[in-house]
């Protein structure tokens, strides 16, 4: 009876995960195919697949620059936001100073401001801060957009690591910043690791302000993705195959790290 | 290696926590600071080790002033109450970690961590993390830890508190032999009156962040200078009635809700001092009192209402005019609830108290 259960189970889930996929294994598939193969009817499952869509999305759209673009963005904020985060989140979660509950509701905040209502003034700011189309304008938007996830991410790391684990090391000898380094940092790395590739997977994914804050030299690939879709049509193979590429690292991540994500954000720290 | 605090004050917002303050610890010393949760007690500790700062008052390590320095500056071990074990590290390497921090070597600190740990019996467990082990050998760990630096002064904060009785019993053993050992000055943290007793050669009491009394574990047992000391200290607690003094030439009567007690002939110039019609509390512990049976005005009578053998004693509780005593009484005797008894207590051993002051009169 059980092992019949179960399999009915793993078919229900088979049958909605699929349901999930379909229309991004199409997608992939999509990016294989010819355009005519693609808007062919009824669909053709058996067809001779090509790298053409690539080819076009590399030479037409100048897609390898703009990869470029994206890593070092991504790199960049992400180290930005990470840091600062994890130094905001351990003064959140230790330290007492008037206004801390009131500082983290405004920091939440800014994750919740639609970015749409930012992006007048943030493009205004960087056009007169002459950081329009250079990579310091994403990379602090994309920072200060993640910062927020970093510090309460974290925060709940660091108020269930036990007090007295940083006072015994107090108490050893070290000074404050050797019990980060030492002690209270290598017991929230599974948090700071979950929330970095978070940060990472959003600051790679952000297209508004990649659209608006970019010239032709910064354009990430989100950008160059979207520009598949014209007013006078969509470029089908090219929007697949941008698609494709653009989803690639971050399914490849995924895969590779699931486990240890979903562990890093639900489980307690620390048990001594 | 001596601890000096003067008038120290620690408040947290309105509370104020430990109010001016004063304390000295021998060279050499077990001192153990004992109290109800909430009398300060730890966070005086805590103010020792640097982990909180005073408001105001001087915290005198060595005869070197460090109030203002930071905790690696002072130089002192602490044991915590949950161990304060590094998750991460093996039990090696948290034993060597205060040596690490010094700059010892690699090689020494190997040598002296194993040294420590195989004197602790913990030789098996080096490449344990601490999350395997057991809280006993977790907290043998931590004093491995706290020891291997061979501190001048050692600070424990209720070390005992998250074992097992009979855990708790054998690390008490543990730790005095380590005192024993190494002579380390010591200032241990309880709210537990045994470990209190049988660990200090010095208790200082400690009620609303003052010390009540501080004194060797026989003259806080015999001679509690407050009713709160004497509450406090002694399992069963010690009985406490409320009297009044009904003084003669002849004779002291001290009458209480329903019972009166002849006061022996013998006394001493402070109870002779008491005037007729004064107000005290009669302390008698429980072990303090021998079977009447003769009908005397010395001895109070009552009817047992509950028996409570415990083998090596039997504590009875007896109802006297409006009150309840305790008393212990010797096992092979045997004794019937409902039982009409008289207990006498012992003219030595007989603790008055003001009971406006609560303090001692005799």
């Amino acid at each position: 009876m059980k092992t019949i259960g179960n399999l009915l189970l793993n078919l229900v889930l088979a049958l909605i995960a699929l349901i999930f996929v379909f229309p991004y294994i199409w997608m992939v598939i999509s990016s294989f195919k010819t355009p005519a193969d693609i808007i062919a009817i009824p669909p053709k499952l058996v067809f001779t697949p090509t790298l053409e869509n690539f080819h076009r999305l590399i030479m037409d759209f100048h897609a390898v620059p703009a990869i470029w673009n994206s890593v070092i963005v991504v790199l960049m904020a992400t180290t930005l936001a990470v840091i600062l985060g994890v130094m905001a989140a351990y003064a959140l979660a230790r330290f007492n100073f008037r206004g801390k509950n009131a500082l983290a509701l405004d920091i939440l905040t800014i994750r919740m401001v639609p970015p749409i209502a930012t992006a007048i003034p943030v493009y205004v700011i960087a056009l007169k801060f002459g950081l329009f189309n250079t990579y310091w304008a994403l990379v602090l938007v994309n920072a200060v957009f993640n910062v927020p996830l970093v510090i309460w991410v974290l925060r709940v790391f660091i108020e269930e690591l036990p007090a007295s684990i940083e006072e015994a090391a107090l108490v050893d000898g070290c000074s404050r910043w050797r019990v980060l380094w030492s002690i209270s940092f290598p017991l929230i790395l599974p948090g700071i690791t979950a929330v970095t590739i978070l940060t990472a997977i959003f600051v790679w994914n952000e297209f508004l302000f990649a659209n608006i804050l970019t010239g032709p030299e910064t354009k990430t690939l989100p950008v160059v993705v979207a520009l598949s879709i014209q007013p006078r049509g969509v470029a089908w193979g090219v929007a697949a195959a941008g698609g494709t590429l653009v989803s690639l690292p971050i399914v490849l991540l995924l895969i590779i790290i699931q486990r240890y994500l979903v562990r890093g954000l639900t489980f307690g720290v620390v048990k001594t | 290696m001596t601890i000096e605090l003067r008038q120290l004050v620690k408040a947290f917002g309105q509370r104020v926590v430990v109010d001016r303050l004063n304390l000295d610890v021998k060279d050499g010393a077990f001192t153990v600071l004992l109290g109800p949760s909430g009398c300060g007690k730890t966070t005086t500790l805590r103010m020792i080790a640097g982990l909180e700062s005073p408001n105001s008052g001087d915290i005198i390590l060595n005869n070197r002033n460090v109030t203002q320095l930071s905790p690696k500056a002072r130089g002192v071990a602490m044991v915590f109450q949950d161990y304060g074990l590094y998750p991460h590290m093996s039990v090696l390497d948290n034993v060597a970690f205060p040596l690490k921090i010094s700059g010892i070597p690699l090689t020494e600190r190997k040598v002296r961590a194993t040294e420590m740990l195989t004197r602790l019996r913990l030789e098996h467990l080096v490449r344990h993390r601490p999350g395997q082990i057991s809280g006993g050998e977790k907290q043998r760990v931590s004093l491995a830890r706290a020891l291997v630096r061979r501190p001048s002064i050692m600070l424990m904060d209720e070390p005992l508190s998250n074992l097992d009785a009979m855990l708790r019993a054998r690390m008490r053993a543990e730790i005095k032999t380590l005192h024993q050992e190494f002579g380390t000055t010591t200032l241990y943290v309880t709210h537990d009156q045994i470990e209190a007793l049988s660990l200090g050669t010095a208790i200082a009491v400690m009620r609303s962040g003052k010390v009540e009394q501080y004194a060797t574990p026989m003259e806080i047992y015999h001679k509690p200078q407050t009713l709160f000391v004497a509450r406090f200290v002694g399992s069963p607690q010690m009985n406490l009635l409320p009297v009044t003094m009904q003084v003669t030439t002849h004779s002291r009567i001290a009458a209480g809700k329903g019972f009166k007690l002849l006061f022996p002939g013998e006394g001493g110039s402070a109870v002779d001092a008491i005037r007729n019609g004064a107000d005290i509390i009669l302390g008698v512990r429980p072990e303090h009192f021998v079977l009447d049976t003769s009908g005397s005005s010395e001895a109070l009578s009552g009817i047992i209402r509950l028996i409570e053998p415990l083998g090596q004693d039997q504590y009875i509780h007896v109802s006297i005019g409006e009150e309840t005593i305790i008393a212990r009484t010797d096992p092979q005797r045997t004794l019937q609830v409902g039982e009409s008894i008289g207990l006498r207590p012992s003219a030595r051993n007989l603790h008055l108290f003001d009971s406006t002051t609560e303090q001692r009169i005799h």
